[in-house]
């Protein structure tokens, strides 16, 4: 049976794309997924670092698509778990350098062979974008309680669905649910309004995230952090488990929050 | 949607070259009618050389149906320079597009949309625009009619953008960053956020902007 191809993208840069991608690929593997992720952000190559692969890189998409090696050459296998493999961007070309017929030949081969071929898109709405979400059967669309991010989201929105895809899934990251209890941040109601799409999943602000994408160890390896764990709900939603959607608590330890409120007992929102 | 007058498709000279208007009608009767028109005796000497820019008018082509217009236009040896929605310039002052309208107001019948305009898209229309859904935050509607939003309206709306100021507004909720009637531009003050305050309806009153309560 061909595999699924999703594409992960998301218009605004900097709201998770790529973590997402990295996570999700590595909470499908570790349920026994066969997972390709797919770095289609040429000339800007980062999943290969958040993956913790980037030693490794001896192909990769550009000499796919231009013939100098075989698929099987570029793919990368994580030696941490090996259903997961990963196709490198170049880094030294530009987005100009594969066409969207090339990424659908490309991802054909894939499906074949993986059960999830995972594309992180890069940002934009230009021809990088378009590559991304040719070859796609889902597309999840991440976004962050921002207005500005929101109002990309819709835009991609837009374009998805003029490119005859199926309507795609929101996923909201990096909310903080202290700031959305003061008023201070986007309610998930609030930006589900708005792009009147369905959620897959909601990502909690999570300070691991950063040491983790630093150390190349996606979070989702660690069953004991929240963002992991959010990230393992929405491999199950895109298996099409039910799964309740999590009720978060602020990560601030506790004795910060106590610090703060002893410098500042009367100025509930001034953080 | 429209009278039967206005014509499927429509083949003009302009400086730049030739262009097809696309009217609003049926996709299939559209086609069909370009098919007959690029099929026409003189046709081939009309089009050959020619700078070719299409016209789209209020539709979104989908990309089966840009591929379908490509295909015919290119059975036909034509190729296409430009396919875009009608005037797809960057905003003007209000009164520089008065001549893009080239219908009395009273004419042409309301555009119905039935569905979310999302960031990017922009609707024109020469008559009254009605909206079944929400006008998302960095949509556009400019029309020279009225503009009626049958959901929440957070977008950009021009109505009487031929210069007419009798034109409204009209929305279940009405929070835009700016509105424009006619020669009038009204910014949001900060202050409207978040709170429902139900329908309303926003007029030129005395040479400004109002926003009022929607009572039928």
């Amino acid at each position: 049976m061909a595999g699924t191809v999703i594409t992960i993208t998301s218009g605004k840069g900097g709201v998770g794309k790529t973590t997402t991608t990295a996570n999700l690929g590595v909470a499908l593997a570790k349920r026994g997924k066969r997972v390709a992720c797919i770095d289609a952000d040429i000339g800007l190559r980062n999943l290969d670092v958040v993956l913790g692969l980037e030693n490794r890189i001896v192909y990769d998409i550009v000499d796919v698509v231009e013939g100098r090696a075989r698929i099987r050459q570029a793919l990368i296998r994580d030696k941490r778990l090996p259903e997961l493999q990963m196709l490198p961007a170049a880094q030294t070309r530009d987005k100009t350098a594969v066409n969207p017929q090339q990424m659908l030949r490309l991802v054909q081969d894939l499906k074949d062979e993986f059960d999830f071929v995972i594309i992180d898109s890069p940002a934009g709405i230009e021809h990088g974008f378009r590559n991304a979400v040719a070859p796609a059967d889902r597309v999840l669309i991440v976004t962050t309680p921002e207005m500005s991010a929101v109002r990309d989201a819709d835009r991609i929105i837009g374009m998805v669905e003029s490119a005859e895809k199926p309507k795609p899934m929101l996923i909201l990251n990096r909310l903080r649910p202290g700031m959305v209890k003061r008023g201070d941040m986007l309610a998930t109601e609030d930006v589900l309004e708005i792009l009147a799409i369905d959620l897959i999943g909601i990502i909690p602000e999570d300070e691991n995230i950063i040491t983790s994408t630093n150390r190349g160890q996606p979070v989702a390896f660690e069953a004991k952090t929240q963002a992991g764990q959010a990230y393992g709900r929405i491999a199950a939603r895109v298996l099409g488990e039910n799964v309740p959607f999590g009720v978060f608590q602020d990560s601030t330890p506790v004795l910060a929050r106590l610090q703060k409120w002893f410098r500042n007992p009367n100025g509930g929102s001034g953080a | 949607m429209k009278l039967e007058s206005d014509a499927l498709v429509t083949v003009r000279g302009t400086r730049e070259g030739v262009l097809i208007a696309l009217g609003d009608g049926d996709w299939n009767e559209i086609l069909a009618e370009l098919e007959r028109q690029l099929t026409r005796p003189n046709a081939a000497a009309f089009f050959r050389g020619a700078q070719i820019s299409i016209e789209t008018g209020q539709r979104f082509l989908s990309e089966s149906e840009r591929a379908q217009l490509q295909a015919l236009l290119g059975a036909h040896g034509i190729n296409v320079g430009v396919v875009a929605p009608a005037a797809p310039q960057a905003p003007v002052a209000p009164q520089a597009r008065a001549e893009m309208y080239t219908r009395h107001n009273g004419d042409i019948q309301a555009l119905m949309i039935r569905r979310t305009l999302r960031s990017g898209q922009i609707i024109k229309h020469s008559g009254s625009v009605v909206v079944y859904g929400d006008v998302n935050d960095g949509a556009e509607i400019i029309a020279a009619g009225d503009v009626l939003v049958f959901g929440k309206l957070r977008g950009l709306v021009h109505a009487g953008a031929q210069g007419d100021d009798s034109a409204t507004i009209g929305a279940l909720s009405l929070t835009p960053p700016q509105l424009r009637i006619g020669g009038h531009i009204a910014a949001s003050p900060d202050a409207r956020g978040k709170k429902t305050r139900g329908p309303e309806i926003a007029c030129v009153r005395n040479g400004r902007i109002v926003i009022e309560p929607w009572r039928v």
